[in-house]
């Protein structure tokens, strides 16, 4: 078994090509059918978003190779097309759905969406059958990784956008933006996209004032605001948020106009956005206590800062992504040598309960009391017996599997204890012969084990079979 | 004070200890979780807290105010009681940082320091523990210090909060530390109003008891100057702000100079005629 993950990103392909590429969210299940049922593929999950297509699977050979699958589901020769798609597989495939999952590879990183974008393709795959494997603890382990790395890194934390930028000062502020008011100064796209913000993220109540009194109706209207006479500040003295992006050339609020509203205000902090240039709110005004003005250039000095500091902080989730990729993939190779370890337990089981099941009718002379007692030592002896004897070689089998050296000793194993086929299971107790003379042969059972060493091993041999391949 | 109060005592500044040292970390590395821990901690040293003054209470036969040591641990546990009324309804961690060091050094020196400080008295003796207002006037400023001081927390975090603010270029993201500023300014507001009346009252009683014990009052007594002062600003804070001129920054010294004020008041206990504490 191996992970792959197949695709082109923003950083691969131009948006035409992505374009051509993205699965639609309805013809998704379709697309999963598809690929569940090409052969060889075990588990397998698409996620298709404005920025990137990425197929991952779980393959049953190491040397799958994705581009028939890729030209299955799009019904189109991937020869030529192909050049675009990246191919991890193996450890790179975790490592890079790793990034992917906490937003390390997006255009703007450090931005949430990608998370859900994942939850939901996890979703449509489980929905599927295509969660059946080994996929279920790697997405898991995808966003454990997220979640760990939104909270022990400022990766997400630092805005990136004015909008935002201002969103974030106003919580700093006013606590919740839930219930406040706005006054959007001028009617230009900027400061409205700026106001549509602030309503999108709980303010109540918007104010529009502009010099064309036509402009300001239009957009009051659009969010279902209120129109104020330019100049009648005072009017707006509910507004908590002021927003101005006019092309006046002229300030269109001076000192004593925010002293004016301020007092108005009862002293309630004021958050005065100035995205205008030439600037409408003079600079003076910033200065009044409970004023707080930004300027276009703060907040978009803001914004280089938070890119700058996500940008480092990317290095600091790098880091954890490595952690995170290795102890995942040595947890997996643990859970490899699961099969081997099982059927080696079996074998001792099975073993045990044969020689107990030939001393059992011996044990018929007893009389009842102390056959009971003896029974139960048999019991006891044989277990820790086994287990003694098993301890050793399992032990060094898990630790061989994480270090992901485990094909030799598998191969080992298996010449040495020969494990009997699954199918052989201990014997029933009812079937177990109730006289002495019903005593089995010696030579029977040898010849079940012979048996063993060429059929049982089937998963051992798989699997060292597939180490030696990688 | 009594061995067995010390012993509570102690109990109690070892939790308060760990509360503040928790409260530190829970700021460092921003784990919420963790501040419940710091919460709990305190909150249990503020049982031992009260067993303790009960105690000491039982031991003295009276009302633990007389000794330096007794009143400071009086006014920590005080403090510890308005916060965690405060955190009842709402409070950030970061109040703690500014509540659990004062509570800390109180608490320590009601251990530590009440050997030093002790001075023979000579005004306040007479008939001090006879007369119950003399609890009622030190009890009733008690309180009313416990709230400035949480007020005056409060009024720390709005003035950093605001300097962040006014910081260049901005920073947006939401302080590891630091509650939104309104939120700040309210809780001082609130706090001041509950602390105005319970010291106007404790102050009130302390001038009719003085001025019925020795007819006079003696302006040039450094407590009694002091917290006077200090009351003087906290009725203009209370008006200005209740009228609604003043809030933000202005406010914030003002509460901040409140504070002070009283606290030296606090400290210069033992230079007062009228107010130093009993001897051992």
């Amino acid at each position: 078994m191996t992970f792959l993950l197949t695709g082109l990103s923003h950083h691969t392909a131009a948006v035409d090509r992505r374009e051509a590429f993205a699965i639609p969210a309805e013809e998704l299940p379709r697309a999963l059918a598809r690929l569940l049922a090409w052969p060889g593929v075990r588990d397998g999950l698409i996620l298709s978003t404005c920025n990137r297509v990425e197929i991952l699977l779980e393959a049953e050979d190491a040397a799958f190779d994705p581009a028939p699958v890729l030209a299955e589901l799009y019904q189109r020769d991937m020869s030529a097309a192909a050049s675009g798609f990246y191919c991890y597989r193996g450890a790179d495939a975790v490592r890079h759905l790793f990034r992917v999952g906490a937003s390390l590879d997006s255009q703007v990183i450090g931005e949430p969406q990608i998370l859900g974008q994942i939850k939901a393709a996890y979703r449509a795959s489980r929905a599927a059958g295509g969660m059946q494997g080994g996929l279920q603890p790697l997405l898991a382990r995808a966003f454990s990784t997220a979640k760990r790395v939104r909270r022990e890194t400022g990766l997400a934390r630092h805005a990136v956008s004015v909008s935002r930028t201002a969103a974030g000062l106003a919580r700093q502020i006013f606590g919740s933006l839930e219930g406040r008011s706005v006054l959007l100064i001028g009617a230009g796209e900027t400061g409205a996209l700026a106001a549509s913000h602030f309503l999108r993220e709980g303010a109540a109540q918007l104010f529009v004032a502009s010099r064309t009194p036509e402009h300001a109706t239009a957009l009051a209207a659009r969010y279902g605001g209120s129109v104020i006479a330019f100049g009648a500040w005072s009017d707006a003295a509910a507004a908590d948020i002021i927003i101005s992006c006019t092309g006046a050339s002229q300030p269109v609020l001076d000192r004593a106009a925010v002293t004016q509203l301020l007092s108005r205000r009862r002293a309630r902090p004021l958050l005065l956005l100035d995205i205008a240039v030439p600037r409408d709110i003079a600079p003076e005004a910033g200065q009044l206590d409970n004023a707080f003005l930004y300027n276009i250039d703060d907040l978009r000095a803001a914004v280089d800062h938070g890119l700058a500091e996500r940008r480092r902080e990317a290095v600091r989730a790098e880091a954890l992504i490595e952690q995170e990729a290795a102890r995942f993939l040595c947890a997996a190779r643990g859970r490899q040598a699961a099969p081997a370890i099982q059927a080696l337990q079996a074998h001792g089981e099975a073993l045990r309960q044969r020689e107990l099941e030939r001393l059992r009718p011996k044990l018929a002379q007893l009389p009842a009391a102390q056959r009971a007692l003896v029974e139960a030592w048999m019991e006891t002896l044989s277990l820790g017996l086994m287990n003694k004897w098993l301890h050793r070689p399992l032990t060094a089998l898990k630790a061989a599997a994480r270090a992901g050296t485990e094909a030799p000793l598998i191969e080992a194993m298996e010449q040495l204890f020969a494990p009997p086929p699954a199918a052989v299971t201990p014997l029933p107790v009812s079937a177990a012969p109730a006289t002495l003379a019903a005593e089995p042969e010696a030579g029977a059972a040898v010849e079940t084990e012979t048996d063993a060493t060429t059929a049982v091993p089937a998963p051992l041999r798989a699997r060292s079979a597939q180490r030696s391949a990688g | 004070m009594v061995n067995l109060s010390l012993f509570w005592a102690r109990l109690a500044l070892s939790l308060y200890t760990f509360g503040l040292a928790t409260a530190w970390i829970t700021l460092a590395v921003r784990r919420e979780t963790l501040f419940r821990l710091a919460r709990g901690a305190v909150a249990l040293g503020f049982c031992f807290h009260f067993v303790s003054l009960v105690e000491m209470a039982v031991a003295a036969g009276h009302f633990p105010i007389t000794q330096y040591s007794e009143a400071s641990s009086l006014l920590a546990f005080l403090i510890v009681a308005v916060f965690l009324a405060a955190y009842r309804f709402y409070s950030p961690p970061s109040l703690a940082v500014v509540v659990f060091p004062l509570v800390f050094a109180l608490t320590l020196t009601s251990i530590y320091g009440s050997d030093g400080v002790a001075r023979v008295g000579v005004g306040a003796a007479a008939g001090v523990t006879s007369n119950p207002w003399i609890y009622w006037h030190a009890a009733l400023i008690f309180l009313g210090y416990a709230a400035l001081v949480v007020a005056f927390a409060g009024e720390i975090l709005y003035l950093f909060a605001e300097r962040r603010l006014r910081h260049r270029p901005p920073r947006p993201g939401p302080s590891r530390w630091l509650p939104p500023l309104e939120t700040m300014d309210r809780w001082s507001y609130r706090a001041l109003l509950i602390g105005f009346p319970l010291l106007t009252a404790g102050l009130a009683i302390g001038l009719y008891w003085a001025n019925a014990a020795w007819g006079t009052l003696d302006l040039s007594d450094p407590k009694i100057a002091l917290t006077l002062l200090a009351w003087v600003i906290y009725l203009v804070l209370l008006f200005s702000r209740w009228s609604g001129g003043w809030r933000g920054r202005r406010a914030a010294y003002a509460t901040v100079a409140c504070f002070v004020l009283a606290a030296a008041g606090w400290l210069t206990g033992n230079a007062s005629g009228l107010h130093h504490f009993f001897p051992r």
